[in-house]
């Protein structure tokens, strides 16, 4: 107790550099715990990109080309599946829901997915998180069309405003336009902090319209187009999609449906697990990690070491303090014993407020964290990694307490005494 | 005269539609890694089952017919390893009260020959064969936010093992190589 109040008080007498050290190992632990937390968000963020869809099933390429094209607006199919094939799953007693998606075209450097009801009905992201409207509602009409946040915000669109489709190319402006048939904004979805809201969504029977009168990957002239107003659902029939997410009804029966599609005789097929995908991409990307642990340890060190100077300049400033100490019978153990507690005094509220200071900032951005980058705070609002941490650098603190508590320890009491000051 | 004729034409048709047929029909292999294997688990509710698949040689040792008593015991003591070990190679939290059932345990010969000399020669057929094992779990509490530990030293030719687990939303990965792994199911 007495050390406490030793300690209280001569801290209290410099206040202005014992606070500045305080700052200095809380700003250190706030970017180190935030690093971890950030982590930690953006794994979570990134592997559920899409949550609860058993299987994503595309034509037989890798399964991270598979994944980026389908999930990340990424690449492109290798092939694209036939409409039987996909109905033939479709209709097994195993599958529960599927999603189909056409991809191949695009709008102003944005990537055009057809796809169909399914889409807004089950589409889940990080947990349970669906597809929401802005305003207006899904593309399920031919002419309908939907548009994530960030195309409506780069482009400035408003609900019922005509767009324009380009065929093939999904970066930057398109070399052939779909210009004689103009789609309709039906709907803006809200912000999710994943592709989603770089994407225009149209239905698939909108996807085929457009490419009706096409012939070997060519234009029809005026002539031989058929007139947007003449067509209608019933004239069109789908022929081929890119690829389909799949819910079964139980977990296990996606591993022997996962298997009958792999060995699926009629056409060459993939499918993979996305979750599981997803987190084998992100362990590729883990020295990203490393490098950013390795910024903030040093941060952290240069927080401490820090600590230290301020202690060790301060104590040229104590010798008098000490040799009262010592004047009045504290031995050279006693001091070592003020400064060592001193430097753990100071460390655990540098902790402390470095650690309130992260748990607020995440608590109050998280919503905006999550919605314009993809992080996902979830889990413990403290985790063992983020605890050992903190005990990490606590011991540390008192170690390097040690350094001026053995200088201390060291002056004889006339040093002071007999310093000018 | 037109009787022959039609015959001809109606034969050569036919063997014209059997070349083709013998031409589209599909050939396909999957890969073999040696040392490489896959082990899916996949959990509903409190029931489960586990997957393994893997290069023979990887379990057994060899890849051939085993033809000799030697290698007819070698086969036999090995898939017996593999039954008796899967609950210390894959092991579930012992408070969740798992209790691992063999399901089926096959050795699968591959087909390599795709063409017809080497099918009549029979020189490429059978080259490589997989160890296949599928268990059934029952556990009296919830795998989920638990955790598997996965042990596969016991066969020492298994140096790289691709883990996937299904339980309810979590889907996860691991690889294992030569030291023991632990996942945490959340």
């Amino acid at each position: 107790m007495i050390y406490l109040k030793l300690a209280l008080k001569s801290l209290r007498n410099r206040i202005f550099s014992s606070a500045l050290t305080v700052i200095s190992i809380a700003l250190s632990v706030m970017l180190l715990l935030a690093v971890e937390r950030t982590k930690r968000a953006s794994e979570e963020g990134f592997t559920q990109s899409v949550s609860q869809a058993d299987l994503l099933v595309g034509a037989r390429t890798g399964p991270l080309n598979l994944i980026l094209y389908t999930v990340f607006n990424m690449g492109s199919a290798s092939n694209n599946i036939s409409m039987q094939t996909y109905e033939d799953i479709q209709k097994n007693p195993a599958v529960e829901w599927t999603i189909p998606y056409s991809l191949g075209d695009g709008h102003k450097g944005f990537r055009v997915v057809a796809t169909d009801e399914n889409f807004y009905q089950h589409y889940r992201f990080r947990g349970d998180q669906k597809v929401e409207f802005l305003s207006g509602k899904p593309a399920l009409d031919i002419w309908d069309v939907v548009v994530g946040s960030e195309v409506q915000k780069k482009l400035n669109y408003n609900l019922n405003d005509s767009i324009v489709i380009a065929h093939g190319v999904t970066r930057g402006e398109g070399i052939q336009l779909h210009d004689d048939k103009p789609f309709k904004i039906s709907g803006i979805l809200k912000p999710t902090g994943t592709a989603i809201d770089q994407t225009v969504y149209i239905s698939l029977l909108g996807m085929e319209a457009i490419h009706i009168d096409w012939k070997n990957g060519s234009q029809p002239t005026k002539e031989n187009s058929t007139p947007q107003d003449q067509m209608t659902k019933e004239s069109i029939k789908i022929g081929q999609i890119t690829s389909f997410f799949l819910r079964t009804k139980s977990r296990i029966q996606t591993l022997k449906l996962q298997r009958d599609i792999n060995n699926y005789s009629e056409e060459p097929l993939m499918a993979i697990i996305p979750g599981a995908t997803l987190s084998d991409l992100w362990r590729g990307l883990s020295n990203i990690e490393t490098v950013l642990k390795i910024i903030s340890f040093m941060v952290m060190i240069v927080g401490l070491f820090s600590m230290l100077s301020t202690i060790l300049a301060g104590l040229n400033e104590r010798r008098r303090e000490m040799s009262i100490l010592r004047s009045i019978g504290a031995g050279p153990l006693q001091l070592c014993l003020l400064l060592v507690f001193e430097s753990a005094f100071l460390t655990f509220i540098g902790l402390m407020i470095g650690l309130l200071i992260e748990l607020a900032a995440f608590f109050i951005l998280s919503g905006w964290l999550e919605s314009q980058f993809g992080f996902y705070v979830t889990g413990d609002s403290v985790t063992k990694t983020e605890i050992l941490y903190l005990l990490l650098v606590f011991i540390f603190g008192i170690l390097i307490g040690f350094i001026p508590a053995y200088r201390a320890s060291r002056l004889a009491l006339k040093d002071g005494l007999s310093a000018r000051i | 005269m037109k009787k022959v004729i039609s015959i001809f034409i109606l034969g050569l048709s036919l063997s014209l539609a059997a070349e083709s047929h013998k031409h589209s029909e599909h050939r396909e292999h999957e890969a073999h890694v040696h040392g490489g294997a896959t082990l899916n688990i996949a959990f509903d509710q409190l029931k489960g089952k586990i997957e393994f698949k893997g290069a023979a040689d990887g379990v057994i040792g060899f890849e051939h017919a085993a033809k000799s008593d030697q290698d007819k015991k070698t086969v036999a003591d090995a898939i017996l390893k593999f039954e008796t070990n899967i609950s210390t190679m894959v092991v579930f939290d012992t408070t969740l009260g798992c209790v691992v059932s063999k399901e089926l345990v096959e050795i699968q010969a591959e087909d390599h020959a795709d063409h017809k000399d080497e099918k009549k020669s029979n020189k490429h057929k059978g080259q490589h064969s997989d160890f296949i094992a599928n268990f059934n779990v029952v556990c009296a509490k919830s795998v989920l936010g638990s955790k598997i530990t996965f042990d596969f030293t016991p066969f020492k030719r298994i140096n790289d093992l691709d883990v996937t687990i299904l339980v309810d939303a979590v889907q996860k990965t691991t690889e294992v190589k030569k030291k023991p792994v632990t996942l945490e199911i959340k």
